[in-house]
């Protein structure tokens, strides 16, 4: 159940930053706080972490979005374990 | 998640993202108070840490609930990374919650992993080291708290009068403490992270600060997008993230940056650009001897220096370094020109290299000459891989020759400190250097009958197993060797553990009391805040219960000249805590009574630090931390200049207080160029270059359990250069063979991936345990630092179908 903070920063050639920001408002897993002509802060909140990533990677391809940075991340869910190493104890 | 809660981590989500956007118009990263920092809230409460990863120190607000870690953010208050964090510091706190946590000790029987309890693990190990104490070595690391090293260096040196005790940090910064030394007779750099904000040129030396150390490198881009000009010249064997930012691209051949140094300094001597008032002032010169050479050196004249480096024209330097002349000539004027402001920045790439010491030496060289040194935005500054590999290894001692505060066991009047400082009869600490941790992984996987004398190795907060340089050598016969017995404390399974006989469960992080010192001479203080898992416990604790049950077995070397424990802490009414037992570790502050003793030693070489309470309020201090008139305590950031070092003389602009002249000079090096001692032939034509990549810290045990980053990166891989691959039809993605002298891997091909080696080069990061590189690398080591070099040998790609026949 990912929460992020991210901050948006805008292409500043781009001349529409007022539709990708009227897209961002549209999704329902987004929420849009402060922004500028630079920068736009948004909040993401995700069932999964699989949606998490796809709404990560929807924003990354808007138009004019030259940049995502990551402010503050919840993470509240159980980590899996990744490694290959075992530890083959025994009672 | 209750509702609540996901209501409270959504406002300070929101809170951390828009703090960024509306942070002051001077610095686009937030500068905020600390009253800005996240509140706690009904079920929510923050507190301070560094982050767990690399030499950064970046802090973090952590967020506990219910006695779990549940949020991350960016510190507004810390003066290092101002609010914001990389890929990896935002999921830090994931790094407690890998479902195979270790959480019992576990001994090896017949082939298999028990558990046992704590009580017999500790009595097992203090028996071993009864048994042969001489044969016991301790293998540390720079991710060791400093309380957690200073206790491991004070068993080892005070107590078992035994100094093989050698740290991970030998392998990442040696080269660098030795390069200081030479230059400054003390270690560490003079600068901070403060001149990243005032340069005018960044000059990054077999560096990829874009991707090892995000946080600062974004100091410098972000000036730029606020309209600032800083020019960016990359050094490097390969294209990197740094290179994209970078204004010019000098490739170099491996090794070819003691020839670049070199270059520059016969550059500016020729055009006499260099700073004449400078070096007459602050410098004297200085060159190896010819026979049996010293890290001190000899000192040479002027005169001698100028014809020394006479022979390294631009030219020379080219077919050295395989940089243009016209390019080194370009470096010669810009450091000529007092106008600018310059920094260097370097890490592995100098250090982990056979003249990994004469390179560093060199480089300061550079800056002294030119006179780029000692104003903000002027400095030659080596970054650090570990969070406290300054702090813990090069502050605390924790090497095999070192003692605490920048002394050495050869020095009988640093031994006599010492014992003093821990009331030790005199005598107690022995004046041979222990084994460097080439020669101590060496001795351990050698049969005894070959001369093998290291029988016992405790490894703490490292991944020997990994990150050793040529594996099979250095750690993979121990596999065979029943009479070696090797206790590793680890909060995962790992590459070491696999071959360990003892596995200690340890606590990780936030789940103690620990402090660090990064990589900008900032000691960083925080607090236990949630409890370890199981049965997993602190370092610290282990050492002093191991210390604890050998005094009960009756060494001598565990009791000070009056008779008391060595880590004795005292109540108000002068009786014993019982420290040694887990359940009463907690009872005081452990960490306090460690540091405030080793506070002690800071002085002599002028590492000053202040009380442990000071560390409580701050987001870190620089030392020298010096007490003012009105009782406050102000940290240094630009060391040996007036304007700011309290220990240089008032009216004077400059003072090296600890230089290996006694003059008050820092040394300009001259050193002639050797070439690597292995490199590409017929047989292995490629030269193989190893690192980290941004997502993944070190051997990957913390971010490989990280979901969001193991997607990000789920596998080592090897990068190719398209004609190469070409050459050897060998596709993207393709599975293929490294090999070496030395041993072989097999790994992913990534065709101009992230990184873009040269043709004749590949790259391969070491974060993954499944294929490790360090089974190619080379042993071969610096001479002086006795760090060895990961970033050049010579290796082979074969298609998998090739090697197989």
């Amino acid at each position: 159940m990912p929460i992020s903070g991210l901050v948006i920063t805008f292409d500043q050639t781009f001349d529409h930053i007022d539709e990708t920001l009227s897209r961002l408002r549209a999704e329902p897993a987004i929420e849009v706080g402060a922004c500028d002509r630079q920068q736009c802060a948004i909040v993401v909140d995700t069932p999964s972490q699989a949606d998490d990533k796809k709404i990560y990677q929807w924003v990354q391809d808007l138009p004019g979005v030259a940049g995502i940075q990551v402010a503050f991340v919840g993470f509240d869910d159980d980590a899996t374990p990744d490694s290959s190493s075992t530890t083959d104890s025994v009672d | 998640m209750d509702s609540k809660r996901r209501g409270f981590l959504k406002s300070a989500a929101m809170a951390a993202a828009s703090s960024m956007v509306l942070g002051d118009g001077e610095f686009s990263l937030p500068v905020l108070g600390a009253a800005d920092a996240p509140n706690d809230g009904d079920d929510v409460t923050w507190n301070k840490a560094p982050c767990r990863f690399c030499g950064t120190g970046c802090h973090v607000q952590v967020g506990v609930h219910d006695g779990r870690v549940v949020a991350v953010a960016g510190d507004k208050a810390a003066e290092v990374n101002k609010g914001l964090l990389c890929v990896k510091g935002y999921h830090v706190g994931g790094i407690l919650y890998g479902a195979d946590r270790l959480t019992k000790p576990l001994l090896r029987k017949d082939g298999r992993l028990v558990e046992i309890e704590w009580d017999e693990a500790i009595d097992l190990i203090a028996k071993r080291i009864m048994d042969a104490p001489e044969k016991f070595a301790f293998y540390g690391s720079g991710q060791w708290t400093i309380p957690e090293g200073y206790a491991a260096q004070k068993l080892m040196k005070g107590g078992l009068s035994n100094n093989h005790i050698d740290p991970n940090a030998r392998l990442c910064m040696a080269s660098a403490v030795t390069g200081f030394l030479a230059t400054y007779g003390v270690d560490e750099p003079a600068g901070c992270y403060d001149d990243l904000d005032a340069c005018d040129v960044l000059i990054t030396w077999g560096n990829n600060p874009a991707e090892m150390h995000p946080i600062l490198f974004s100091r410098v881009t972000d000036r730029r997008s606020r309209g600032e000009n800083v020019r960016i010249i990359d050094i490097s064997t390969r294209r990197t993230r740094t290179t994209d930012a970078a204004n010019d691209y000098l490739e170099m051949d491996p090794h070819g940056d003691v020839a670049i140094a070199l270059g520059i300094m016969n550059q500016l001597i020729a055009s006499g650009t260099y700073d004449k008032d400078f070096v007459e002032k602050h410098c004297a010169f200085r060159a190896l001897e010819s026979e049996s050479p010293t890290l001190q050196g000899e000192a040479i004249s002027e005169d001698e220096f100028r014809k020394r480096i006479a022979a390294y024209t631009p030219e020379r330097v080219e077919e050295l370094s395989g940089v243009p002349a016209d390019k080194i000539r370009m470096l010669g004027k810009l450091f000529g020109d007092r106008n600018l402001r310059i920094t260097s920045l370097w890490c592995m790439g100098m250090n982990q290299h056979t003249m990994g010491t004469a390179v560093n030496s060199l480089v300061h060289g550079v800056h002294l000459l030119s006179g780029h040194f000692g104003r903000p935005g002027d400095a030659p500054t080596s970054l650090t891989g570990q969070p406290s590999a300054c702090g813990t290894v090069r502050e605390v001692g924790t090497l095999a020759h070192a003692l605490p505060g920048g002394r050495v066991v050869a020095n009988p009047d640093h031994r006599g400190q010492c014992e003093g400082f821990w009331n030790l009869p005199a005598g107690r600490i022995s004046p041979t250097p222990g084994f460097h941790t080439v020669k101590m992984f060496d001795q351990f996987t050698k049969s005894a009958e070959e001369g093998g004398d290291i029988d016992t190795l405790f490894v703490q907060v490292t991944n020997p197993g990994q990150t050793l340089p040529n594996l099979n050598k250095l750690f993979n016969d121990k596999e065979i060797l029943k009479d070696k017995f090797l206790i590793v404390s680890e909060v995962y399974p790992t590459a070491t553990t696999q071959l360990a006989d003892l596995i200690l469960p340890a606590a990780l992080w936030v789940e103690k009391n620990g402090i660090y010192g990064n990589s900008e001479r900032r000691t960083q203080q925080w607090f236990k805040m949630v409890d370890p898992p199981g049965e997993a416990r602190d370092d610290t604790w282990m050492t002093i219960a191991i210390a604890h049950r050998l005094l009960e077995l009756g060494h001598e070397g565990m009791k000070d000249k009056d008779g008391e424990f060595i880590f004795a802490v005292k109540d108000d009414q002068g009786e014993d805590i019982p420290i040694w037992e887990f359940e009463h570790y907690y009872d005081t502050n452990v960490d306090k009574h460690l540091f405030e003793e080793y506070r002690q030693f800071t002085t002599m070489k002028h590492k000053n630090l202040a009380p442990y309470d000071e560390y409580v309020k701050a987001r870190g201090l620089r030392w020298p931390v010096v007490q003012q008139d009105d009782g406050s305590w102000r940290e240094t950031r630009f060391r040996f200049a007036g304007f700011d070092d309290p220990f240089v003389a008032e009216g004077e602009e400059f003072d090296f207080y600890h230089s290996s002249s006694g003059d008050g000079r820092a040394q300009v090096w001259f050193h002639d160029y050797q070439p690597p001692p292995e490199v590409p032939d017929e047989e292995f034509p490629m030269w193989l270059c190893t690192g980290r990549v941004l997502e993944h810290w070190h051997t990957g045990t913390m971010t490989r359990r990280l979901p969001q980053l193991n997607r990000a990166m789920p596998t080592a891989y090897v990068e190719m250069n398209l004609q190469d691959a070409l050459a050897q039809n060998i596709r993207q993605g393709e599975t293929v063979v490294i090999e070496s002298l030395r041993g072989t891997t097999q790994l992913p091909v990534w065709i101009d991936g992230r990184g873009r080696p040269p043709r004749g080069t590949i790259f391969v990061p070491f974060f993954d345990e499944t294929k490790l590189i360090n089974n190619c690398t080379l042993d071969d080591h610096d001479p002086f630092s006795k760090q060895p070099d990961y970033k050049k040998c010579a290796a082979r790609v074969r298609k998998l179908s090739e090697a197989s026949s």
